[in-house]
């Protein structure tokens, strides 16, 4: 009796250290965001060196020149409009060729999953010269087409090995009942199959949008008008150095992090089966 | 699987050495081809040159006369780029009218190197002969500039004349037999290596015969493989060098039966490829003069009688022996054809049987093919070249230069060597996938408790550093770094300690790298981990409980085995994310201090993006990739991560 | 309505042969069951025949029509799954009338069949419901109504009841013979359970390596089995086998193992002559084994003695596992026997009814 009363004494101060570190680990982990806020309603020459989360002089300055004085508006567009097109575009890439390597014994197939897993491997950099060179020569620069074009491309072998690993899981019988029941295969795909692969379509997606909301390097290459940035690139440029005005950074940042933040947020109870379903059988 | 794959490993060593011998084989033809067409151009400079210096030389008529004469050669061939006659510095000729009687202006590109050379024919008389010397040789540009000095009496200089002559054309080394014969090659390997069909040995010889058949062909059609060889060679050279001026340009007959006589060509075949004319050794030397006497008394003409009876000869001989190739290739390629026929109606019924498939394939394939796969390739290339910064710049080929660059600087410890950076690079990765896995498998299994509070919000307070945006996370960070004002700072001197400058020393700046990147990544690896462990069934636990097992115990023995099937591959993807992290090192510590910090990936940036240096950076980047494919193959085989995913 | 008739069907993968040159006629309006032990072939068989797999060799005739070419929406046939593969993202409506929507049936027409197909399996009241929200035995109702409204000419079942308990499963195995009755639509319906074979096939075929046995009426198989093989697979508990040799001591023929010798009479005597003295292999079906003590001796039986090794009382009957030197045998005798373990026991052979297969081949012996 009493050594039971002992041990359950000892498991309830491993449990309250527990929640203690979990919840330190928690604050570490969000503090960089609260700290943003901070700079980001102050002004420059309030910044000092202190843990605060409270702006010395608070000011809504910083996001009244982001917001208003340049054009916002315009970038959140050509971003939303270049990940909304790549995840669609991506998803329809992947989810097809996805399907095809798990469903179907066709010659080329090792080689064709392999060659997706070994781009992984690309070292971004060798790629800039070139991908700049078949943009242009596309005659896509400075066109939200030719960013699409790439992202979507390069969003592909993570998409695919992603989902081919969930339609492994979607039981043969679905599509053979539904064979035997008269439909098409591409119906099958359309009404089957993606449907019951919802979660990780919907994984993918996020993946897709978020490297086209985020990346930034490609397009500063390949956008040279300031009214065909995309909020990375806005971002990055007309706060120049970012070292000059780090409030202006940290409003732009807020701004440019917020939709995706909650997009994520709102996709994040499928990124478990979504992500895992494929790779772990039992 | 690993039968077959060893079983196709000969073969595919085999195939990749014939190519290289064959590219290698390539190379040479068309650079001997070049030589013999860079020959024939030189002696046609040479011979338009001639006649215009001899005028020099005699005085007779003045700067009308060689006018006329230039302005007559100009247009007699079209290749005569541009004519200039300098006596002293003052132009008597120019193919630029308004130049003529000028004065010659150093400053003047073009001029430039005739200027010198005018300078140093007058200043080092001794060295001067009566013999022309290559000003400029551009093969990219197929240009020469031909430099012929106008004496006086036996030493003394009179002017110089300069010729600028298109170089003619080189007919494509890559004639259609080159390609049969990589074609046939390829063919009969493949057939070797595939299990096809029964048909895949007499397949294999067939290919083989016709390889044999197109190599012979290529073999003896190409003179300068066998015909420069030989002392014949040269006279074959020249007697077609004769011919085609007697066919081209009659009028310049004599002055290369002249020359001839004078022994002038004999040694130049060998040795005018340098920039400056260097007289023949002694042992070549002595085999000119027996040439000369030997030649001594032949016409131009007869040399061409004699040449061509030569060549005659020969081509009879290699005309029969083509035709004995030719039934052996038309015997092999009706084979081949026959079994061809069946096999490619075969490879047809799979495109068909498989249709579905490809079809659904093909968009994806498309897109990875003209936008990673082409790039990816067009970016190796380069790692081969010299490539100018501006588009327009032509590449210059430099074999394994920039990887040796790289390699062979061994300094392992000073920073921008490429060992250091591999080093940094490799500490960088295992220190980050170490502390992702550590910190996301923690998080995983606390959170993964059925009765801990909260586990839903933390749940998803801990995914965000995920949803962020990895940029804006570095600059963030950077920021949170900063002297001044950042809060890692301010918790220091809330600790009573002085601000440090995260970025002045290797250490703290390595670690504001690291801090940075592990906040970026652990909530992936937790993802990960949350996944598989919802997938182990609780009664593995129950189980273990009851025979006994504690909570360690429990952990090593059930927890993590059946993690490692998701595991694995998350550790292998993060690796490669971790060593090709460009953001946080770019944005974070950007190098500093003294481009100690860098990785290989923004290594390669800088000499792509700052320094433009764009081959050094395409073999950086493939430095990378080799690495990168290495470690994948060799951990893909130990952990066996793709395991059951080809079935 | 229709006929099914496989012509020396053969289906390999790669270089292993599955299905090795198969020659059955389903008649119409015939419930055959191929029955067989799993890894057999069986299942490739019904996928065969369903189009779902190519058929390496050979000819698959559906009333009169090769159908080899012939994708499996054409081929007018519907199959129930092991697994019953609803689909998990439309309600039990929808399961139901995919396959008529698919055929573009009038809306109206799809209602009606659909609820009549319900209301004949009782799921009237789930059509709303999704698969998740089902017991077993419902979502089985579901995957056969899904079949039933189609109203095709074939009907296939793959193991559908191996999912089920065996209550729910013996339930569903009156249901099924009842619909057939009904519909007397053809059916091929495979299965490893060869209760479910004797009690619901018209006819069944016996799968054993790719090759099919024997067919014919449960009976006719029960009685007169082809081989070991067949004799072994049928029946339960199945029926005993020990290897003894026919031999001839003074005019008299026994059949003798280490710890058995028995006589036989003249007919069977006369039999075992016909085919020469030596070794054989014997079986006998648990019911042809009586207690001594409460069977009344008739001509052709025989008394041996054995150990009681178990005793399993299923209430109308009881098992009886003995031992006579190295041979083992089950015997279905009456609940009121006193045998107990360990003891010695008389039991009673029913010497007409043992069948003699050849040592070698297995086959059976007449």
């Amino acid at each position: 009796m009493e050594a039971k009363k002992k041990r359950s004494f000892r498991e309830r101060v491993i449990g309250a250290l527990l929640q203690f570190s979990i919840l330190l680990f928690a604050i570490g982990t969000v503090y960089p965001v609260l700290w943003v806020f901070k700079i980001a309603f102050g002004s420059q020459r309030g910044l000092s060196l202190s843990l605060s989360l409270f702006p010395a002089q608070p000011t809504l300055e910083n996001f009244n020149y982001i917001l208003f004085k340049k054009p916002f508006f315009i970038w959140l567009l050509n971003s939303l409009i270049v990940a909304a097109a790549t995840a669609v575009i991506g998803i329809f890439l992947a989810a097809t060729a996805g399907y095809a390597f798990s469903r179907f014994r066709f010659p080329g197939r090792t080689a064709g999953l392999l060659s997706f897993l070994i781009t992984q491997m690309f070292p971004g950099t060798l790629m800039m010269i070139p991908l700049y060179l078949i943009v242009n020569w596309l005659g896509l620069l400075d066109n939200l087409a030719g960013l699409v074009l790439v992202y979507s491309t390069s969003a592909i072998p993570f998409s695919v090995w992603m989902l081919k690993g969930y339609f492994d899981t979607i039981p043969k019988e679905l599509e053979e009942s539904a064979l035997i029941d008269g439909a098409s295969r591409t119906l099958i795909f359309y009404k089957i199959i993606l449907p019951l692969a919802k979660p990780a379509l919907a994984v993918t997606a996020l993946f897709s949008f978020m490297t086209a909301w985020n990346e930034y390097i490609l397009a500063a290459t390949f956008m040279n008008r300031e009214l065909s940035y995309t909020l990375p690139v806005a971002l990055r440029n007309f706060v120049g150095q970012f070292a000059q005005d780090w409030g202006l950074f940290a409003a732009g940042a807020i701004l440019v992090s917020l939709p995706i933040v909650a997009l994520f947020f709102i996709l994040q109870k499928y990124l478990v089966s979504g992500l895992t379903a494929g790779s772990v059988k039992g | 699987m690993a039968g077959t794959r060893k079983n196709a490993a000969v073969p595919i060593a085999l195939l990749a050495a014939l190519c290289t011998v064959l590219a290698g084989f390539l190379v040479l033809d068309r650079a001997f081809k070049l030589d013999r067409q860079q020959d024939i151009s030189l002696v046609k400079a040479h011979l338009w040159l001639r006649p215009l210096a001899l005028a020099v030389e005699s005085g007779a008529g003045g700067p009308e006369k060689i006018a006329a004469l230039a302005g007559a050669d100009r247009r007699a061939d079209p290749r005569i780029g541009g004519l200039q006659v300098l006596t002293g510095t003052n132009f008597l000729y120019h193919s630029d009218p308004r130049k003529i009687g000028a004065d010659v202006d150093p400053e003047d590109a073009n001029d430039k190197g005739l200027y010198d050379n005018g300078v140093e024919i007058r200043y080092l008389l001794k060295s001067v002969r009566r013999k022309p010397y290559l000003l400029d040789l551009d093969r990219t540009a197929g240009t020469l500039a031909l430099c012929e000095p106008a004496l006086k009496g036996r030493r003394k200089s009179m002017g110089i004349l300069r010729i600028g002559y298109g170089l003619e054309k080189v007919r494509g080394a890559m004639d259609w037999r080159i390609w049969a014969l990589f074609l046939a090659l390829f063919l009969a390997f493949y057939f070797m290596q595939k299990k096809l069909f029964k048909w895949r040995w007499p397949l294999a010889a067939a290919c083989l015969l016709l390889a044999l058949a197109a190599g012979s062909l290529l073999l003896l059609n190409n003179e300068s493989l066998n015909l420069r060889q030989s002392r014949e060679a040269k006279l074959c050279h020249l007697a077609e060098v004769g011919a085609v001026l007697a066919r081209e340009a009659p009028e310049l007959l004599p002055v290369f039966a002249a020359d001839l006589k004078g022994g002038l060509f004999s040694d130049m075949l060998g040795d005018w490829k340098t920039a400056r004319f260097v007289p023949a050794g002694g042992g070549v030397g002595s085999a000119v003069g027996a040439e000369r006497v030997a030649w001594g008394g032949g016409s131009a003409v007869d040399l061409e009688a004699d040449a061509v009876a030569q060549a005659g000869r020969r081509q009879q001989s290699v005309r029969q022996l083509k035709v004995v190739l030719a039934v052996f290739g038309l015997l092999a390629g009706l084979l081949l054809f026959f079994i061809m026929a069946g096999h490619a109606l075969r490879s047809l019924r799979a495109i068909e049987k498989y249709r579905y498939s490809y079809i659904m394939v093909f968009p994806a394939m498309v897109g990875m093919i003209a936008l990673v796969l082409l790039p990816f390739l067009y970016g190796l290339s380069m790692a081969f070249f010299r490539v100018p910064p501006s588009q327009s710049g032509k590449w210059i080929f430099v074999g394994l230069q920039n990887f040796i660059k790289i390699l062979a600087d061994f300094h392992p410890l000073t920073p921008e060597n490429f060992y250091f950076i591999l080093l940094v690079t490799l500490m960088w990765t295992a220190i980050n996938v170490f502390l992702h896995v550590s910190i996301g498998l923690t998080l995983a299994i606390i959170l993964n408790k059925p009765d801990f509070p909260l586990k839903r919000v933390y749940r998803v307070l801990l995914i965000l550093p995920w949803a962020m945006p990895s940029y804006i996370t570095a600059l963030i960070w950077k920021g949170m770094f900063h002297k001044q004002f950042g809060a890692i700072n301010a918790f220091i001197k809330l600790l009573g300690f002085e601000p440090i400058s995260f970025f002045n020393n290797f250490w703290t700046a390595f670690f504001a790298n690291v801090a940075t990147n592990t906040w970026l990544g652990f909530p992936f690896m937790m993802v990960i981990c949350l996944g598989a462990l919802q997938s182990i069934p609780a009664d593995l636990y129950e189980a273990a409980q009851i025979d006994g097992a504690g909570k360690w115990q429990q952990f090593k023995r059930i927890t993590m085995p059946l993690l490692k099937p998701a595991l694995f591959p998350a550790i292998i993807l993060g690796t490669i994310w971790t060593f090709n992290m460009f953001n946080v090192i770019y944005l974070v510590s950007n190098g500093e201090p003294n481009r100690s910090t860098e990785i290989l990936i923004t290594q390669a940036y800088r000499f792509a993006f700052e320094k433009f240096n764009w081959g050094y950076a395409a073999a950086y980047s493939i430095l990378i990739f080799l690495i990168l494919l290495s470690y994948g193959i060799y951990t893909n085989r130990i952990t066996k991560a793709t395991e059951g995913v080809f079935d | 309505m229709a006929e099914v008739i496989l012509e020396n069907v053969t289906k390999k993968f790669g270089d292993v042969t599955v299905v090795k040159g198969i020659n059955l006629q389903i008649k119409d309006g015939e419930f055959m069951v191929l029955v067989g032990p799993s890894g057999c072939g069986k299942t490739t068989l019904l996928r065969l025949v369903a189009g779902l797999e190519e058929v390496t060799e050979g000819k698959i005739i559906i009333n009169g029509r090769v159908v080899n070419q012939v994708p499996p929406k054409d081929r007018d046939l519907a199959m129930v799954f092991q697994s019953y593969a609803l689909y998990p993202h439309m309600n039990v409506y929808d399961n139901m009338a995919f396959a008529l929507k698919m055929r573009k049936v009038p809306r109206a027409e799809i209602d009606d069949r659909v609820q009549e197909a319900a209301r004949i399996l009782g799921i009237e009241k789930l059509l709303e419901r999704k698969p998740k929200q089902l017991s077993g035995g419902q979502r089985q109702r579901v995957a056969l109504g899904r079949t039933i409204v189609r109203k095709p000419s074939v009907f296939l079942f793959d193991e559908p009841l191996s999912n089920l308990d065996a209550k729910l499963r013996g339930q569903m195995r009156a249901e099924i013979s009842k619909l057939h009755f009904q519909l007397k639509t053809t059916s091929i319906y495979v299965t490893h359970d060869q209760v479910e074979a004797m009690t619901m096939g018209s006819k069944i075929a016996i799968v054993n390596e790719g090759v099919i046995q024997q067919s014919g009426t449960p009976m006719d198989i029960y009685e007169t089995p082809v081989n070991k093989f067949v004799a072994g697979f049928i029946g339960s508990p199945p029926m005993n086998f020990f290897e003894a040799v026919v031999q001839e001591e003074n005019g008299r023929v026994f059949m003798a193992s280490e710890g058995l010798k028995i006589h036989w009479q003249e007919k069977l005597a006369a039999k075992a002559k016909q085919h020469g003295l030596g070794e054989y292999i014997f079986g006998i079906r648990p019911e042809n084994l009586h207690d001594a003590e409460f069977f009344e001796k008739v001509e052709g039986c025989e008394v041996f003695s054995g150990q009681v090794e178990v005793v399993e009382p299923m209430g109308a009957e009881t098992y009886v596992h003995l031992t006579t030197g190295k041979d083992r045998f089950v015997a279905r005798v009456t609940p009121k026997t006193g045998a107990r373990v360990g003891r010695q026991m008389q039991v009673v052979m029913e010497t007409a009814k043992v069948h003699v297969f050849d040592k070698k081949t297995w086959k059976a012996l007449r």
